[in-house]
């Protein structure tokens, strides 16, 4: 017993620990069943308290056995459905387990600190739900009579719940010396024992029988422990390993079992080992009771456990001291399952063998054996690695768990209604990183219960639902752990931020003005601001945020904000594989290498020499790469990094010394990518001319050509150029130094297998280096990255995609079309030389593009589809053939080369060329009488017609439109842009009596127009109709501020002339008024 | 000067030689001292930072001694050498033109930096002492690698 006993604590500790490591989501989920009582859980968290109990009474840990006690006991009675285990239950159980932890982790002066409380309420709880009858059990001690000398204590209640359910009571006891310590058991594998065969309600050293140091020593050190099983006196003995006359049965099952004989009476006959063993016994523990007994006179009381001297005194010493190591011992050590240290075993002797044998070809020269060798180190190493990893990765739900019970704990303090939803639990990260991210993790998740979820009216004013909604996910993606916290609470004001940190005098005013939203928004970051405008225990006392930060760069870690007020606040943690071997791509500059992860590698592109010129823009200042339509920011490596493209002598002198100049040259080399690679060797005005032109001779004469690593950060994408492409290597990521660590450009170092080092690069750090952080607003990325939005936005928009004939691709705005109905031939009804069909309890007209294009006719043969569309408000039927198909995007129309009647003319989609249908045309032709167009011969005069200034850059869609109102029997005034249109009309001046206008125009756009006319006293009352193609709420609500008095959709010809008729009567009465 | 129980007793002091001038190093500092391999360049690292180099596995930062007391750039020869230093748990390499004798050093020996010494070299040192007829320039590696933040922005500054 002596031996090892702290060992042992250690052990018990560490197993209690992962067993009360998800006690509390078990809890929860018990409390979510309510009357549904899941026996297996209510089990699990039984024994977890069970075995703490009786371990806890081995080691005289009185205060941590009485409080498992107690809330077993409440356990047992939820089990037997005595107790609901509503909230207030479950609450109280969390409180004793959260207790219990406490306890365990300050272990060696546990039993100076107070439980009272728990106690009471244990207690109360469970005295509350028992029938007034057997309320007295609860506390009824001694009911039974025990052995004389006897330590262990036994109420009523435990008896009687024993019997209840078919158990047998027994007084055990055993001597720790010559049962355990002597058979080279320990006293937990006693314990995981009993506890398998049943339960135990109390264990207790016998302190008195020890003797003190003046009595003669008695050699046994005797551990009572009442044992509840469902093993008969007659196998008792078998189970336990122990002579019968060391057990004594106390109570049996109510049944009609026989009554058992005392088992005294049955110990007649000793077993023959018993005499072997007093024999042995003065020999072997004639010291050790001495020493215990020495222990023992120091605090003959106050420690039950006296059977160590060493851990007797250490309480009495370390009172006034922090809690002993061993309270810390669970986190120091990591346990690995037996498995995967046999791997590793094993692995750590192929290795062993796989030297002798590289030694044994080496010694003999045998080349191939060398071969062999090294092959088979090398695979044993990687193996070895692998499971050297996997001993330090742990699932992130080792953190998670806890969440739910704080979620729970602030829900129901503050009044909230909170659902909290994990995701990717199983995600695993190096131990340490695990360990790292509770601290933050816990703050955050508080923050978003606290500041961010509403109170349940607020949401329900907001029109949000009451529950609030905190998600926790974990995932990989980018070659990083990702952790995100996203609540769909109030959001994060950034003016409330910036103005916070502007009174406390973090920040200056100016610098706020600079700032985007999103970086007044990660102001929450610096140091000593705290938004919550009343200071609450929880979270709020302005130390949150910058700790969270300084822990999670710590890490390694980023965090990125995005919030949106009164739709909630998304916190995206990055965490780096700083532990980890990855595969990436090596690039090389000059003759640096570098590398980079593989995850964030696209793709790679290599532009010949010729068409870098097509391909490559320059927007701004910066180079673009058309992709697939798509444009691709592009960073020269070499540009950022400000690397010397000279051969480097392979002498290492004078490597440094041309390093050194590169350095220094850097700031003189600012030409643009293009100037570097495609007018090779052309400039000449710089002085460091002739040495670059040499330069670039020496590096793109070959081909010139442009290699380009397409890379994603998870949130943007960008091209890095390179001078060469390697192949994709698994590396091995080791951390910079101290002086190198802030450099955001690397995310570490890697040896080569050459033996050199290569830098790897950090995509965003590297992204943000080139100037393309995309949160400052200021950086020119940032612009280039807004131009390019808008130019997409620009005139995007969707079409539906027919075929006349097979391969003749026609397309019209999809704001035409009402619906798209499949149909049959036999549907197509032929009278009077027109067509139709019955849709909906009417006849339709149907229409195709033959009817006024130089079409061919449609194959009826083929599958039909009728678009339905509204033309002059009626319905109208297009036949078209199958499939059809709706495609978004940006279109450049030419108005030329197919302009023929019904077709407006073509463009290219997906490299074809594609019909623009004028719907409107043809229906003019084939219905003439429905008279769609006013005309303008129904305007008396002329000169007499309304003018309407008209402005839209695209050319397609200014004569599409100018038709429209046109054919509205209106006048029309064009103008390519904004600006243009500003001048038209002040030419113009009061002719003008509607303006219509493009939303995104180049010059000005249609909200710069509407803020210049609104500006202007004269054109007070002109009405102005924006035209877009995407018509959000925002949108809206910005070309109301502009003063813009109503919105249309391009192309919808119906509306927009609707809503001109309905706007000109108060135009001309306005005329009148002048 | 600071207090640095190891670097003020009884000691040795390794020895070495940058542009001309001698310093030392206790060499309870010093781990070992490797000829130059390849040395990659950390672009955009404070300019006293010459790269990082590979030693057994080990990333390992080095320093140009020379550079970050402000003395003149010498060649990098055959006789030059990389002292790997202990600096708060890390190693970091210290490139010196030619290593010199390791020499006792008795701490009632060590004088004050001379009054016209450049401020970049004086406040690097302990002190200087004599052992022979060399004046020794004893380095404090603390105020050598302090990389304090403030510092290393204006050293950044500098560098770009």
């Amino acid at each position: 017993m002596t031996l090892g006993n702290d060992e042992l604590l250690k052990e018990f500790l560490a197993e209690t620990n992962e067993q009360l490591a998800g006690i509390e989501t078990d809890l929860l989920t018990i409390e979510e069943g309510g009357e549904n009582i899941n026996e297996e859980l209510v089990n699990k968290v039984f024994r977890a308290a069970h075995s703490i109990k009786g371990g806890s009474s081995l080691f005289g840990l009185k205060k941590i056995q009485e409080l498992s006690h107690k809330t077993e006991s409440v356990l047992d009675l939820i089990r037997s459905r005595v107790i609901r285990p509503n909230p207030e239950v479950v609450n109280i159980l969390l409180i004793s387990f959260d207790k219990l932890k406490e306890l365990l982790n300050n272990v060696m002066i546990s039993n100076e600190m107070d439980i009272s409380e728990n106690l009471v309420a244990l207690t109360g709880l469970a005295t509350s739900f028992l029938p007034q009858s057997e309320k007295g059990f609860f506390h009824k001690q001694g009911a039974v009579k025990l052995p004389a000398g006897a330590a262990v204590n036994v109420n009523e209640m435990d008896l009687e719940l024993a019997r209840k359910s078919g158990h047998y009571v027994y007084f055990v006891e055993y001597d720790l010396i010559h049962d355990i310590d002597m058979l080279d058991k320990n006293i937990l594998d006693v314990v995981r024992l009993l506890i398998a065969f049943g339960k135990v309600l109390d264990a207790q050293v016998n302190t008195d029988a020890v003797g003190t140091l003046e009595e003669e020593p008695s050699g046994i050190i005797p551990l009572h422990v009442l044992f509840s099983t469902e093993v008969g006196p007659d196998e008792i003995e078998m189970v336990l390993e122990l002579p019968k006359e060391r057990i004594k049965l106390l109570a049996s099952p109510p049944k009609d079992l026989p009554a058992a004989p005392p088992p005294i009476q049955i110990a007649g006959i000793s077993p023959p080992t018993a005499p072997a063993r007093t024999e042995v016994q003065p020999a072997t523990a004639s010291d050790k009771p001495a020493e215990t007994g020495a222990a023992a006179t120091q605090s003959p009381t106050a420690h039950p456990v006296n059977t160590d001297g060493e851990k007797a005194k250490r309480p009495a010493s370390d009172q006034s001291g922090p809690p002993a190591a061993a309270g810390s011992v669970a986190d120091a050590t990591l346990r690995v399952s037996v498995e995967v240290l046999e791997t590793l075993m094993n692995l750590a002797g192929e290795l062993v063998l796989s030297r002798n044998q590289l030694r044994e070809a080496l010694s003999t020269n045998d080349m191939r054996g060398v071969n062999a060798g090294s092959q088979r180190v090398s695979l044993v190493t990687s193996e070895l690695q692998e499971a050297i990893m996997q001993t330090r990765m742990q699932p992130i739900g080792n953190v998670f768990n806890k969440f739910p019970r704080v979620v729970r704990d602030m829900s129901r303090t503050q009044g909230k209604e909170i659902q909290l939803i994990i995701e990717g639990k199983e995600v695993e990260m190096d131990k340490t990183l695990i360990e790292g991210l509770n601290d933050p993790l816990t703050h955050m998740i508080r923050n978003s219960c606290d500041h961010g979820i509403e109170m349940p009216e607020e949401r329900i004013r907001k029109g949000k639902s009451p529950t609030g909604k905190v998600t926790l996910r974990a995932y990989h993606e980018a070659g990083q752990v990702i952790v995100e916290i996203t609540d769909d609470g109030k959001g994060i004001n950034p003016a409330k931020i910036s103005a916070s940190a502007v009174s406390k005098g973090l920040i200056s005013q100016e610098k706020v003005l600079g700032m985007s939203d999103a970086e007044k928004t990660a102001l929450i970051f610096l140091p000593g601001l705290s938004t919550a405008e009343k200071v609450s225990d929880i979270s709020g006392r302005g130390v949150g945020m910058d700790v969270v930060k300084s822990n999670l760069d710590r890490l390694g870690g980023k965090i990125e904000i995005e919030s949106k007020v009164d739709e909630g606040t998304r916190f995206c943690i990055k965490l780096p594989l700083t532990l980890a071997i990855i595969p990436s791509l090596v690039v090389a500059v000059g003759n640096e290498r570098f590398a980079v992860p593989q995850i964030n590698v696209l793709e790679l592109t290599r532009i010949p020499a010729a068409q870098i010129q097509n391909k490559i823009e320059i927007v701004g200042d910066a180079e673009v790469l058309t992709l697939r339509g798509r444009l691709i920011p592009l960073v020269s490596l070499g540009r950022v990094l400000g690397i010397n493209r000279e051969v480097v002598d392979e002498t290492t002198g004078q490597t440094l010394t041309d390093r050194r100049q590169s350095l220094a040259d850097r700031r003189s080399r600012r030409s643009p990518l293009l100037e570097e690679v495609a007018i090779t060797g052309q400039t000449g005005s710089e002085p460091s001319a002739a040495k670059r032109e040499a330069d670039s001779d020496r590096r793109y004469h070959a081909a010139n050509d442009l290699n380009i690593v397409i890379i994603s950060t998870g949130t943007f994408q960008y091209g890095i150029v390179v001078d060469q492409f390697f192949n994709t290597e698994e590396i091995v990521v080791k951390p910079l130094g101290r002086h190198l660590k802030g450099l955001p450009e690397y995310a570490g170092a890697t040896i080569m297998g050459d033996g050199k080092v290569a830098l790897i690069i950090d995509v965003s750090g590297l992204a943000g280096k080139a100037g393309m952080r995309h949160v400052s607003g200021s950086s020119r990325a940032a612009v280039l990255a807004a131009e390019t939005a808008r130019e997409n936005r620009q005139d995007s928009m969707s079409f539906l995609l027919f075929q006349n004939q097979p391969g003749e691709l026609c397309g019209i705005p999809m704001e035409m079309v009402l619906r798209v109905e499949r149909i049959e031939r036999s549907q197509v009804e032929n009278s009077a030389g027109r067509r139709t069909m019955q849709y909906r309890g009417a006849s339709l007209p149907l229409i195709t593009l033959s009817d006024a294009a130089e079409v061919k006719p449609i194959d009826e043969a083929q599958k039909l589809a009728v678009i339905v569309s509204s033309i002059g408000g009626r319905e109208v039927g297009l036949m078209v053939a199958m499939p059809v198909d709706v495609i978004e995007t940006r279109l450049q129309i030419d108005q030329k080369t197919h302009r023929q009647k019904g077709i407006a003319g073509s463009a290219i989609v997906k490299d074809k060329t594609m019909l623009l249908v004028d719907l409107v045309e043809i229906v003019e032709t084939v219905f003439p009488e429905w008279q769609v167009s006013a005309g303008p011969e129904k305007t008396a005069d002329k000169a007499a017609r309304p003018l309407i200034l008209l402005a839209e850059d695209s050319d397609f869609f200014r004569g599409q439109v100018k038709r429209f109102i046109e054919s509205e029997g209106f006048a029309v005034a064009e103008a390519p842009d904004g600006q243009a249109a500003w001048e038209l009309l002040c030419q113009l001046g009061e002719k003008v009596k509607v303006v219509v206008t493009d939303i995104e125009m180049p010059r000005m756009t249609g909200l710069g127009l509407a803020r210049a006319i609104r500006a202007e006293n004269r054109f007070a009352g002109l009405p102005i109709i924006g035209l877009t193609s995407l018509a959000g709420e925002e949108d809206i609500e910005l070309g109301k501020a502009a003063g813009i008095t109503d919105y249309q959709i391009k192309l919808d010809r119906d509306r927009l002339l609707e809503s001109l008729r309905r706007i000109l009567p108060r135009a001309a009465e306005r005329q009148i008024e002048f | 000067m600071e207090e640095n129980n190891d670097e003020v007793t009884q000691s040795l002091v390794a020895t070495f030689i940058v542009d001309d001038r001698h310093y030392g190093l206790t060499t309870s500092r010093v781990r070992e001292v490797v000829r130059i391999g390849e040395i990659t360049p950390v672009h955009h690292s404070p300019d006293f930072i010459l790269g990082i180099m590979n030693l057994r596995g080990r990333i390992v930062t080095v320093v140009d001694l020379g550079r970050k007391l402000g003395l003149n750039r010498q060649a990098v020869t055959g006789h030059s050498r990389i002292f790997i230093a202990e600096w708060q748990q890390e190693h970091v390499g210290l490139l010196v033109d030619r290593v010199g004798e390791v020499v006792p050093f008795d701490e009632t020996e060590l004088r004050p930096v001379p009054e016209n010494m450049p401020a970049a070299q004086a406040g690097m040192l302990h002190g200087v002492f004599h052992s022979g007829k060399l004046l020794i320039g004893l380095l404090n590696l603390d105020l050598i690698l302090d990389d304090a933040p403030g510092k290393e922005d204006r050293q950044k500054a500098g560098g770009e």
